[in-house]
């Protein structure tokens, strides 16, 4: 992919941007504007970060399961998007399904679902399919949504002329109906995806002794402002990453979105 | 809406609460896990009475206003950060195009991970919980108010400029109304997520609000009560997001 002149500045100024912000946060502890107790500057964060993330690749310096909750997360965000798609295409679907659910769908994703950790508590215990099994709660809704949605909203107008340029059915589900599909579907894993990753990490601060919910807790319990700002880094690199990664899946499949007419 | 659908919602509902009562009903999920939805509904009315006054901390009412409180906080927080936030970087297409991917990152950011942090460093009171519930709601307003700028056709600015409008006119009668529907339905999810972080705050770390209620009763294993205020926490959600949900309806109305 070739970047025009503009989009390079824009990525100039982009990667400025976020540099004075890390400047900014090292200047706030340099001058003592902050307590250290408070905010650690990045010089300190850094090794922390660091030894979390390479962790990750197999260096067990630090315990406590970070890449613990990446695994939970990975699977949760599997068994959502098949959940989620799989239900959200029943709904969406067919019609009378669709206006009787609708209603329900929309009003429990708008609900804090977290009230119901004690519920999943107290009906797993402190194991992974308490974390698992919130998780997945939390994400689903999302994508079934979604799912719904991008069902019922095919341009019909698209497979009349599939069907009128003589596509067999076969074609004109995998060809059009699809692929018309896709960016809504890959929209909603990426909310998915943030929603599966906050309530692992949720439920792990609430309970438990393992993974990214649990140190940040315990770190700052321990006034550990160092370690604690270093799972907080981390976790947000790994989010932002994982979300540039789905993006990327997103722009690929959806490239034929630039051949549009207009 | 046809009837046919009105009813059979009706049955979806009656079918759910009759799953719950026949799953407690045959003990398939053990009475200190879930109780029935018998027993919650006459613990949530004696909640509202009495017993909420003898059995929970402060008592009911306190805790609920408490929590009102810091979700209105949170929503007026984020709200009051969003919009400006949103017109700085939406008013200019070329700051637009920077900003904008910065701004979907940081939504992109699992919130939670940052409420430690924010509990060191304003303590477990109120202005944590108004303060996380603002952060989530935050980028959601900003993203709709950038978007709500973005799809304004340029021909209502030209408009607004063969008037001869003042910056300040333009931005009133033109330019805040056409991003108007937008913007309103970033405000409906924003309360939506400013709800779940106040709540979330509460759960996690706290002495006062229903969340706060909810921990405190299942420490006791008094479930009934436990779900009782679960089920106030989510009546609390559904009518606060339905009314932002008419607000925007008139306003679409109006847009229309």
């Amino acid at each position: 992919m070739r970047l025009s002149k503009n989009q390079l500045v824009n990525l100039a100024v982009q990667i400025a941007s976020i540099g004075a912000i890390i400047l900014v946060w090292q200047l706030l502890v340099e001058f003592k504007v902050v307590s250290t107790l408070l905010l650690s500057p990045p010089t300190v964060v850094f090794p922390h970060f660091w030894s979390l993330l390479s962790y990750v690749s197999g260096d067990a310096n630090v315990p406590f399961g970070f890449e613990q909750t990446l695994a939970i997360i990975a699977l949760a965000v599997i068994i959502v998007v098949v959940i989620g798609t799989f239900l959200g295409f029943l709904i969406g679907s067919i019609r009378f399904v669709r206006n009787v659910m609708e209603e329900y769908i929309v009003a429990v994703y708008a609900l804090p679902k977290i009230t119901l950790i004690p519920f999943f508590w107290l009906l797993f215990g402190v194991s992974l399919n308490y974390r698992l099994g919130f998780g997945v709660l939390n994400g689903v809704f999302p994508l079934v949504i979604v799912t719904m949605y991008a069902a019922g909203g095919v341009d019909p107008a698209l497979m009349k002329m599939a069907k009128s340029i003589g596509a067999s059915r076969r074609e004109r589900l995998f060809k059009v109906f699809l692929p018309s599909m896709v960016p809504s579907l890959m929209s909603g894993i990426r909310i998915g995806f943030v929603t599966t990753f906050s309530a692992v990490v949720t439920a792990e601060m609430f309970v438990g002794h393992t993974g990214i919910g649990f140190l940040a807790r315990d770190f700052t319990n321990n006034f550990q402002t160092a370690e604690l700002y270093g799972v907080v880094l981390a976790t947000i690199i790994v989010a932002v990453t994982v979300n540039l990664m789905l993006l990327g899946i997103e722009k690929y499949l959806t490239r034929w979105k630039s051949l549009s007419l207009i | 809406m046809t009837v046919r659908v009105r009813i059979s919602q009706l049955i979806v509902l009656a079918a759910f609460v009759a799953g719950w009562q026949l799953i407690t009903y045959f003990k398939l999920v053990s009475r200190f896990i879930l109780p029935g939805p018998y027993l919650v509904g006459v613990t949530f009315v004696e909640m509202l009475g009495a017993k909420g006054f003898a059995e929970i901390p402060r008592g009911i009412y306190p805790q609920l206003m408490i929590t009102l409180g810091e979700i209105g906080g949170a929503i007026a927080l984020g709200t009051a950060v969003a919009l400006p936030l949103g017109f700085a970087i939406g008013m200019k297409r070329r700051v637009s195009d920077i900003y904008e991917p910065i701004v979907y990152l940081l939504y992109a950011i699992p919130g939670i991970v940052l409420y430690p942090v924010i509990y060191l460093v304003f303590g477990i009171g109120a202005p944590s919980k108004i303060l996380y519930g603002a952060f989530l709601a935050t980028w959601l307003i900003t993203i709709s108010t950038i978007a709500g700028l973005r799809q304004i056709n340029p021909q209502y600015f030209r408009l607004a400029k063969s008037l001869k409008l003042s910056n300040m006119s333009a931005m009133f009668k033109v330019i805040v109304p056409a991003a108007a529907p937008s913007i309103i339905s970033g405000f409906r999810l924003g309360l939506a997520h400013a709800i779940v972080g106040v709540i979330a705050g509460e759960i996690i770390a706290s002495n006062t609000g229903l969340g706060y209620v909810i921990v405190y009763s299942s420490e006791l294993l008094d479930l009934n009560l436990t779900y009782s205020v679960i089920l106030l926490v989510l009546l609390i959600g559904f009518v606060l997001v339905e009314i932002s949900r008419l607000i925007e309806r008139r306003f679409l109305a109006h847009a229309a």
